[in-house]
């Protein structure tokens, strides 16, 4: 016609638009969510905190690539799922963990637990949380170092507690000796002979073992906090996981997920509720002398039981990884559900104190028949 | 109000640039090319010599068969010759050319009026055949075959199809607000047709003007036209989901709307029923919405059927440097052509050009479900795509990928960007034309 | 001490009841079947018609199929299981192998095509065409190239599929695999052929590729046996009538019909079993209207 260059126009199919998300962003923004409680963690745990974080998200990355390279498929690191991983595999590590432990999990995580199954979409099981369980089968020394918070570094804390009333030390005292199993002090020149770093059993390592020494040199059940010992768990007094500590900023990191329809909400409710639930109307067994004695009915610890262990990371974090979760909100429910009672129960009645982990990892293996048992009605069909 | 149909997606509407643009008339086309194969069914056969003279409404085709409509001349001019057109699916379609004198004469046989009251069903319906009147909101499914619906199935209930749920597209809408007597006349000659006691307009809430003057002219005319205010959601304008969220009514699976009792038609067709009945003008115009980041001066206009997209566009400041995309139709369901060598025709309701890249990359399902929660129609399109992508027929049918609608929701949301609907076409074509050639060998 | 007892004895009585078993519930095979199915190649290709090697062994021992349809195993193949049912075996043919049938060079890109990226992704959609502006030509993503099980296949110029002829063995998974129904088995001494598939009218042809057959008609003329003519726009020939003479490919102004003898694509060697046989009937041209 004219003399003009030829336009080439587009002719792929239908639909012409699309919706601004990606899995790109996904990923990258539950990452960005997941840094405040890691920062939180190094605030409490100190600066040695960043090697497992650093250590696994480099692994994780470096095993992506390799893994790709491999199969001969473009590089994925790109759509930030194995930054993810790496980010999710620091927090439930202990702040000690060797830089070699931490990436032989990532190096586990990514190539086992999700390249071998075919890449991204493909896994059955968190990778993350696989790892942790394979971590803590074969390195368990160095998984349960329960490494507890730098008292100095967590001054603010303490001024925090002075204003509402409480004392900080005081508390951490009487925890420690409930605990009654501080197993390490260690000093450190820098701080002029004060107490650098404490290893003791968890709060849910106390319950499991539940026996306790009061002032008077009775036994009791170590299962009756009071209001400061649960801000305490909460603010991450106690020892624990990178994550276990950051309860209070993973729930922060969890409502942004919610608010920009990253994740719905189902799954953290159902799970925390379920948890929360069971948590109050259990009776909750706890060593006397030598045998098991059980609490009464609707006396549970249940703001203890919610604000330890990796409950809030996995609720808000793993349990609501889509790859391993079921497709639909019907589904999603009943794997929250299923989650919270298995967690109950490893935490109560099962040898590990701590039952999140477990949990997920046992509900993952049952998504493919809850989706099977909840797909959607078709229009027009009986 | 009924209950939402379930799933849909909300892409931005984008119709501020047409929505208050007032109808006009394109420019005269110095000529048009009137397709033979503008409706589904066969083809029309042409009626017409190269070198005669044809008239406006003059009927330069005949349809073939019962599931056929004819052709009409969409200007006077001289008929210069037969010329193949590519249709969007990517065929070639023959078309009539025919030279614009100007003119504008009106062939004698193609403006005699009727009394409406004095008309009884058979004649509505023979006058929509010879109007050539085809579903006009993109489907091209010849009206007078939707207007006689089998004796078994009674219809008690027309529906007015005023949704227009793409984005972009405002030209139902402009018909609504410039001409809503006419519309409600041809609904209620529509109704008379089938025998339908009663008329339900749905129309989306983003459209206030139209619902209030169709209100008003419902009242005027007291017709007993009811007016249902629809919540904006794509595709409420999709048959079984507009019936659905007005009536309450599923229309099953392989079913029509007829097995239901309902018949829907859109507004375009109305308008032009009550035209070719009232004043025997066959169809040869119809409203088109031009627009898009790619065009200067959108516009909502009277296109004469046939005419060239080069000559249309040229009117509307089309800036062929910075468009990506040119589509026939909405974005979620339009064809993209790849160049302006095509004809409008009677189903086209929009122009639109896109300027967003529009290649993507697509990554894994990530079973994130938000397709699943998107589709209208239950289905699981994630596994559709997986059976797609690798080839699985037998699954595919199992996981009912014959229902689709193939209203693109699911490709939308996707945040991994998976072709899904196209791979879902491509398995409905694959198992289509298998079932064809099963068919054959018995 | 009584843990390696017990072990022992649950070992003894398993073993036993193995082998009891083993006896009792033994699944009855055809021997030929198994002898059949040792010789076949095992490639499951279903060139032979029937569901895989097991299906075809199945076939030949049990409803007396034609030894004959294996096209991967050959003349070597055939004879075997002749040999095993104890039947002769007919007359013998030059052994089928797969070609396609466009040579679009050059043709324009009439349009950008990021869809699906596969032949019949772009075929259905992208305007039936994706880039290309042929409605019945080669699109060049490779769906033969991944459907070939023996890898014979491999990108050519302008990415048309290139066939290795020593590793084809004509089970025509690419002639299924093709929207177009570009792809063709014929015997490998067949060497004059149709490269094109437009249907196109002469002028519109010409406009879109330099190779497309405009049906001029002057192979239809010049063929000694008349086994050329042009139905509905396309030059065909009757193989049954052509001694190819190769005059059609000289009079083609568009050298749409080529002579695999002296063609410019790159000469290939002729493998020892060209001159040799597969028995039986077991070809068939893949030209087909539909597109």
């Amino acid at each position: 016609m004219s003399a003009e260059e030829k336009i080439l126009f587009n002719v792929n199919n239908s639909p012409h638009v699309r919706d601004g998300d990606s899995t790109a962003r996904i990923m990258f923004t539950v990452a960005l969510l997941l840094v405040p409680a890691l920062v939180w963690a190094l605030f409490i745990f100190g600066w040695r905190a960043i090697v497992p974080i650093v250590s696994s998200v480099a692994a994780c990355l470096l095993t992506e690539s390799v893994c790709c390279r491999w199969r001969d498929r473009p590089n994925s690191i790109g759509d930030g799922s194995a930054l993810v991983t790496g980010l999710l595999l620091a927090a439930v590590s202990p702040a000690n963990l060797p830089w070699w432990a931490a990436a032989v999990g990532g190096v586990f995580a990514i190539g086992i637990g999700k390249q071998a199954f075919g890449g991204l979409g493909h896994n059955v099981w968190n990778p993350a949380l696989l790892a942790r369980a394979f971590m803590q089968v074969s390195m368990p020394n160095l998984m349960m170092s329960g490494e507890w918070p730098h008292l100095g570094g967590a001054s603010w804390i303490g001024n925090l507690f002075y204003d509402l009333g409480g004392n900080f030390t005081e508390v951490n005292e009487r925890v420690k000796s409930l605990a009654g199993a501080v197993t390490t002090v260690s000093r450190s020149f820098a701080n002029d002979g004060g107490v650098d770093v404490l290893t003791g059993a968890t709060v849910l390592a106390r319950m499991k073992a539940a026996e306790a020494v009061d002032a008077a040199g009775q036994i009791i059940p170590a299962l009756n906090p009071d209001w400061m010992e649960i801000i305490h768990a909460w603010m991450g007094g106690e020892g624990g996981s990178l994550g276990e500590v950051s309860a209070l900023m993973l729930v922060l990191g969890g409502y942004f997920l919610i608010e920009r329809k990253i994740i719905s909400w189902d799954i953290p409710v159902f799970f925390l509720g379920t948890v929360a639930v069971l948590g109050l109307v259990l009776p909750h067994p706890y060593r006397l002398g030598e045998v098991y004695a059980y609490t009464g009915w609707f006396q549970g610890p249940w703001l203890l039981h919610l604000g330890s262990g990796g409950l809030m990371l996995g609720a808000f974090f793993m349990a609501t990884d889509m790859v391993t979760t079921p497709l639909t909100v019907k589904g999603r429910r009943i794997f929250a559900v299923g989650c919270g009672c298995m967690t109950i129960l490893i935490r109560l009645f099962a040898g590990y104190p701590e039952g999140v982990c477990y949990a997920i990892l046992f509900m993952n293996t049952c998504v493919p028949f809850i989706d099977t048992l909840t797909k959607p009605k078709v229009f027009g069909k009986k | 109000m009924k209950e939402l149909f379930r799933g849909g997606c909300h892409p931005p509407e984008k119709k501020d640039a047409t929505a208050d643009s007032p109808l006009r008339p394109a420019k005269a086309p110095p000529f048009v090319a009137v397709s033979f194969s503008q409706h589904i069914g066969k083809p029309s056969s042409p009626l017409v010599k190269i070198g005669e003279r044809v008239l406006r409404g003059q009927k330069i085709a005949e349809s073939q068969g019962f599931v056929s409509a004819p052709a009409h001349a969409s200007v006077s001019g001289v008929a210069k010759g037969v010329v193949q057109l590519r249709h969007p699916l990517g065929f070639l379609v023959d078309a009539l050319k025919i030279e614009n004198d100007g003119k504008d004469e009106w062939h004698p046989d193609a403006v005699i009026e009727h009394d409406l009251d004095q008309l009884a069903a058979g004649d509505i319906r023979k006058l929509v055949q010879e109007a050539g009147i085809v579903g006009m909101g993109g489907a091209t499914f010849p009206t007078h075959v939707k207007l006689s619906p089998p004796k078994d199935k009674s219809i008690d209930v027309l529906v007015l199809n005023g949704a227009e749920c793409e984005p972009y597209l405002t030209a139902d809408d402009r018909l609504m607000i410039e001409h809503p007597r006419e519309i409600l006349r041809g609904a209620a000659l529509f109704a008379k047709a089938v025998g339908a006691s009663r008329i339900v307009a749905g129309i989306e809430n983003n459209k206030p003007g139209a619902r209030q003057a169709m209100l008003e002219a419902a009242r005027e005319l007291g017709c007993g036209v009811e007016i249902f205010p629809l919540p904006v959601k794509y595709p409420q304008g999709a048959e079984k989901q507009l019936i659905y969220s007005i009536l309450g009514r599923t229309v099953p699976s392989g079913g029509l709307p007829m097995d239901v009792g309902v018949l829907v038609h859109n507004m375009a067709s109305l308008y032009a029923g009550y035209d070719a009945c009232r004043f025997g003008h066959p169809l040869t115009e119809r409203v088109v919405t031009v627009t898009g980041p790619g065009m200067g001066n959108p516009a909502n206009l009277w296109v004469r059927i046939g005419t060239m997209a080069s000559h249309l566009l040229e009117e509307c400041g089309f800036d062929a440097g910075a468009t990506k995309k040119l589509v026939v139709g909405g974005p979620m369901m339009g064809m993209p052509m790849r160049d302006l060598e095509w004809a409008t025709s009677k189903g086209g309701n929009g122009i639109l050009a896109l300027t967003d890249p529009v290649a993507y990359e697509h990554g894994p399902c990530i079973r994130c479900g938000r397709c699943i929660e998107a589709c209208p129609l239950g289905l699981l399109p994630c596994a559709l795509s997986n059976y797609g992508e690798a080839g699985l027929l037998a699954e595919s049918i199992e996981a009912n990928a014959l229902d689709c609608i193939e209203c693109g929701c699911c490709s939308y949301v996707c945040p991994s960007k998976r072709p899904i609907v196209q791979w879902v076409r491509m398995e409905k074509a694959e198992i289509n034309r298998l079932r064809q050639l099963a068919a054959a060998k018995k | 001490m009584t843990a390696l007892v017990a072990m022992a004895a649950l070992g003894a009585l398993l073993a036993l009841a193995l082998a009891v078993a083993s006896r009792r519930f033994a699944v009855e095979t055809n021997p030929l079947m198994d002898r059949i199915l040792a010789v076949l190649p095992g490639a499951n290709c279903g060139g032979c018609g029937f569901p895989g090697c097991a299906g075809y062994a199945e076939a030949v021992a049990v409803k007396g199929a034609d030894p004959t349809l294996c096209a991967p195993g050959g003349i070597k193949v055939g004879m075997a299981i002749a040999r095993i049912m104890g039947v002769e075996v007919g007359e013998t043919r030059a052994r089928p192998v797969s070609l396609c049938h466009c040579q679009r060079e050059k043709v324009k890109t009439v349009a950008i095509y990021s869809g699906i990226q596969t032949c019949r992704g772009a075929s259905l959609f992208g305007l039936g065409g994706g880039w290309l502006d042929c409605r019945y030509g080669c699109l060049g993503y490779g769906d033969c190239l991944k459907a070939c099980p023996f890898r014979a296949i491999s990108f050519g110029p302008d990415r048309r599929p290139l066939v290795d002829e020593n590793k084809c063995t004509g089970c025509k998974k690419c002639v299924v695999a093709c929207p177009r129904s570009l792809m063709a088995v014929g015997p490998i001494d067949r060497y004059v052929h149709v490269l094109c598939h437009n249907r196109d009218k002469g002028a519109m042809a010409n406009k879109i590729c330099a190779h497309a057959c405009i049906s001029c008609r002057r192979c239809e003329k010049v063929c000694p046996a008349q086994s050329i003519s042009v139905p509905n726009n396309l030059a065909e020939i009757d193989y049954s009538k052509c001694v190819g003479c190769g005059k059609c490919v000289e009079v083609c102004p568009h050298q749409v019909l080529i002579d695999l003898r002296r063609a410019r694509i790159p000469k290939r060697e002729w493998p020892a079993e060209a001159a040799s046989s597969i028995p039986g009937e077991t070809l068939t041209e893949g030209r087909s209207d539909q597109y």
